[in-house]
């Protein structure tokens, strides 16, 4: 899939640029949360008399169409608005039932689900393109890459001309206790692959892509390919020797190594652990050289659930436009039991270009996933 | 097309599948509608291995959603069912299997929806497993569905 556009709004900023400044600074956008832990909320402006979460996530997915649209080449523009095939893929865990769940006194049944108000909102606001396919896809925090493989489907099923992908999660009180009530919440801030790794930091993040099958409209971005699996394991903890991720990374297309790894990296012991074992497998079937750099988002943006993948994507997208590589910062001693070249503070960064980046994703209901994005141009 | 009833019910006794998911006595009700539909889907396991399920649920995760609210919003247990794809990994363990998961959602046209994709990966060559529910509930129980589309 070739990617022709995309921005990221996140805890850095509303921009994908902001993105990778904040990561390239080394400070992570995080604050105190009220209930414990630390938190990086998208900064607020226009959206601060906003009161519903569908009203955030409207408002953040038009802004993104805003920063995307202008960007696009003219012939990209005029096919989008001469009738070509449009689908709009919804990638979401939950961040968005807040408004009904806390004051609504039935069992839920009625209410209706979480994702589809968004979506016809923003079609019908852009009703002058083909929309031909809209859907909400939630896999748990590997939304992104398996909405990312949905669409691969629609375009090598040549049923679509253009895909919309928008990923967002927001952080509300429903999120919050829950991850707090599952002791995930790091006290102290995340330090994904480090020693003394105690936990995740929960994050915002709303992001929007627009991509077209191979070979139309390049411009130099591309997706080769997305895998996914998903298994039976522990519902929340992924096989401990890296199995079920091994096996959607080692299904990725063959060609050349990637030059660096976005690596999941929650910052929780079981998810880091798991995803070391996965690597290190990748590595030894001749996938990855095991001395490839690996670097994360999550110290820095915090832990954006089923956007995350979608931040680590727009990140990857930054890197390889303008061969800049950020560390893991919060991170200052590995977990000695961890084998693959993590990119702690004090390491040297890649000296060689970056032209393929390997993105992995872990979530719960044993769902694992991997990507691999090269610049192509 | 095969369709059941469950009546939503953790009673002291196990259920004869117990022994085939973890804690089976803090399943969610979409999770344990379907393995107890599983464990009377005997024929199951004659349908082609999938290429891809497609999980179609029509409200989502809003009931569980709701349990833990109701519940004081502080119990793990209810927590980690809060998701709309969690019940695919409770299937798979019920069954022993692997595979690709698309979970969609499109409000109330969502089983609608996964069908016509199915048919869609289908005609593609793919062989591809519909697991659909609605949080409606029929004379008290709730129905779960499971349809094969063949290439």
């Amino acid at each position: 899939m070739e990617i022709l556009g995309y921005n990221a709004i996140s805890a850095a900023g509303r921009t994908s640029e902001e993105l990778l400044s904040a990561l390239l600074k080394g400070a992570p956008c995080s604050q105190k949360a009220l209930d414990g832990g630390f938190i990086c909320p998208i900064p607020k402006s226009s959206e601060k008399e906003m009161t519903t979460v569908r009203e955030r996530l409207g408002l953040y997915l038009q802004e993104n169409w805003d920063r995307v649209r202008p960007t696009l080449p003219s012939e990209i523009s005029d096919r989008l608005n001469s009738g070509a095939r449009v689908a709009f893929v919804f990638a979401s865990t939950k961040g968005i039932i807040e408004d009904f769940i806390w004051t609504d006194a039935s069992d839920g049944r009625e209410a209706p689900d979480p994702f589809s108000a968004v979506i016809d909102d923003f079609l019908s606001k852009e009703a002058s393109l083909n929309w031909v396919l809209s859907c909400g896809l939630s896999n748990a925090c590997s939304s992104t890459h398996v909405a990312l493989e949905y669409v691969q489907e629609l375009f090598e099923q040549d049923r679509m001309d253009f895909a919309f992908l928008f990923a967002a999660d927001l952080v509300g009180p429903f999120i919050s206790q829950g991850f707090q009530s599952l002791k995930l919440v790091s006290p102290t801030g995340s330090r994904p692959f480090g020693e003394n790794r105690d936990g995740l930091q929960l994050g915002e993040g709303a992001a929007l892509f627009l991509l077209a099958k191979n070979g139309e409209f390049s411009r130099g971005l591309r997706l080769t390919h997305v895998r996914s699996e998903t298994e039976g394991s522990s519902i929340t903890r992924p096989s401990q020797n890296g199995d079920g991720l091994f096996r959607a990374l080692k299904s990725l297309e063959a060609g050349s190594l990637p030059d660096l790894v976005i690596a999941h990296g929650t910052g929780t012991v079981f998810n880091d652990q798991a995803e070391d074992q996965a690597l290190r497998q990748l590595a030894a079937s001749g996938g990855l050289d095991p001395k490839t750099p690996v670097t994360n988002t999550k110290w820095c943006l915090g832990h954006t659930l089923g956007a995350s993948g979608a931040m680590d994507l727009a990140a990857g997208c930054e890197i390889l436009k303008r061969q800049k590589v950020f560390r893991i910062e919060s991170t200052d001693r590995p977990d000695p039991k961890l084998t693959m070249n993590y990119l702690m503070a004090d390491r040297p960064l890649p000296a060689g270009p970056i032209r393929k980046i390997l993105i992995s994703s872990l979530g719960f209901g044993g769902v694992h996933a991997g990507l691999s994005l090269e610049k192509t141009k | 097309m095969k369709s059941t009833l469950v009546k939503y019910e953790i009673t002291p006794q196990a259920p004869v599948w117990a022994h085939k998911v973890d804690r089976w006595h803090q399943l969610d009700e979409v999770s344990f509608a379907f393995c107890e539909a599983l464990s009377r889907w005997n024929d199951l396991k004659e349908e082609p291995k999938p290429d891809l399920i497609l999980l179609a649920l029509e409200g989502a995760s809003n009931v569980a959603d709701s349990d833990f609210v109701r519940s004081g919003a502080r119990s793990p247990a209810k927590f980690v069912y809060t998701l709309p794809n969690i019940c695919m990994a409770v299937i798979f363990q019920f069954l022993n299997l692997k595979s690709r998961v698309f979970c969609l959602s499109r409000g109330k046209d969502t089983p609608a929806f996964a069908r016509e994709e199915a048919r869609f990966f289908a005609q593609a060559g793919k062989t591809v497993w519909v697991f659909s529910s609605s949080p409606l509930l029929e004379q008290g129980s709730r129905r779960v569905n499971f349809e094969c589309f063949r290439p």
